[in-house]
């Protein structure tokens, strides 16, 4: 039943990538993707202001889509952090009890402030370059996590994350309203000025909203993995007791 | 160009092949992680580099990480704990002469 199941999986992705390599790749005149994406990339830089269209699409034309993802996110983060006993008090076991090594430590000591600058800069350039709020805060979560490995307890305050995260979420809320106190009377409307194109202060609330989209996946990813590898503040101070007895 | 897609689909088959039908479930998760740099790549090539970076950094980054801890979280992975065993190197040597899957990682 399981290779069954298996080999059915294996041939419907097969089937997939292949088509959507043909496709790409053969079709004389892919004339039905064309035309949605010819009218996004023309309506893109008159309508937002912004050098990549993608985002535009992503935080302009669906911001409301991108706010229900950074929803999902959060519950999902919420999950995890009911699942490993966060409010309880009582945390997980931490996962990493050695500090890893001497190429590990010093490694992991390394690339944290080279990573964390390279998320805050797909962040920071999300409506310019390829990227965005969410591969950013992502790559952030991942040098938290480089540093975790080397048995840190107590790395960051959780609490401390959760508030950050809170204010991001009101953030993206907040820039949503200004559309609709504005004359435009829509939620996430770009009412700010658009700018000149390519420029870092340019594409009206479309870098604000990626702005705090960023923090908030990089505060709830951080404190995911924190609270999984069981070094987060309540596994450190249960550590603690557990020491004095 | 047309080739490497050709290669990179083929090796990303297979690669799923693979984590569909291995035994061990964290063998599974890494292939996962190669199978999402892999897609990432054929993104790449198919000149979506938006989505390429996001597939990179959650697909193979994050996911993979969350796999991994939750693998080791329900002991359910024996890989891991032979990674282990391996950094404690000969100490662990003879503690693990029975085949005991937690060798020395209480140490």
């Amino acid at each position: 039943m399981r290779k069954v199941i298996g080999v059915l999986l294996i041939a419907s992705f097969a089937f997939f990538v292949f088509s959507l390599v043909m496709r790409d790749l053969w079709a004389e005149d892919p004339a039905a993707v064309r035309t949605l994406g010819q009218a996004a990339v023309e309506q893109t830089i008159p309508q937002s202001g912004a050098a990549n269209t993608v985002t535009a699409i992503v935080v302009q034309f669906r911001g409301l889509d991108t706010l229900g993802e950074v929803t999902v996110l959060f519950l999902s983060a919420l999950g995890v952090a009911l699942l490993s006993g966060e409010f309880s008090g009582r945390g997980l076991k931490e996962v990493f009890r050695d500090d890893g090594g001497f190429i590990l430590y010093h490694g992991a000591r390394l690339v944290l402030p080279i990573i964390i600058l390279v998320g805050v800069y797909i962040v920071a350039h999300g409506h310019l370059s390829p990227g965005g709020g969410f591969p950013g805060g992502v790559l952030v979560a991942t040098a938290v996590y480089a540093v975790l490995m080397t048995g840190v307890k107590n790395a960051l305050s959780t609490r401390l994350m959760a508030v950050i995260e809170g204010f991001a979420g009101l953030a993206f809320v907040g820039l949503g309203l200004l559309g609709l106190l504005s004359d435009r009377f829509s939620f996430l409307a770009n009412v700010l000025p658009k700018g000149s194109l390519g420029m870092l202060f340019s594409a009206g609330i479309i870098p604000l909203i990626y702005a705090a989209v960023g923090t908030k996946v990089a505060a709830e990813l951080s404190t995911l993995v924190t609270s999984l590898t069981g070094s987060d503040y309540a596994s450190a101070e249960k550590a603690a007791q557990g020491g004095k007895r | 160009m047309v080739a490497m897609v050709i290669v990179v689909s083929v090796l990303l088959i297979g690669l799923a092949a693979g984590a569909v039908f291995v035994r061990s479930l964290g063998s599974a998760v890494i292939l996962l992680g190669t199978v999402s740099l892999l897609v990432s790549a054929t993104f790449l090539l198919l000149a979506a580099p938006d989505v390429a970076i996001t597939e990179a950094a959650i697909g193979s980054a994050l996911t993979t990480l969350v796999y991994v801890l939750v693998l080791k979280r329900t002991n359910s992975v024996d890989s891991l704990e032979d990674g282990s065993n391996l950094q404690t190197g000969k100490h662990s040597e003879p503690a693990s002469n029975g085949g005991s899957p937690t060798g020395g990682s209480h140490a």
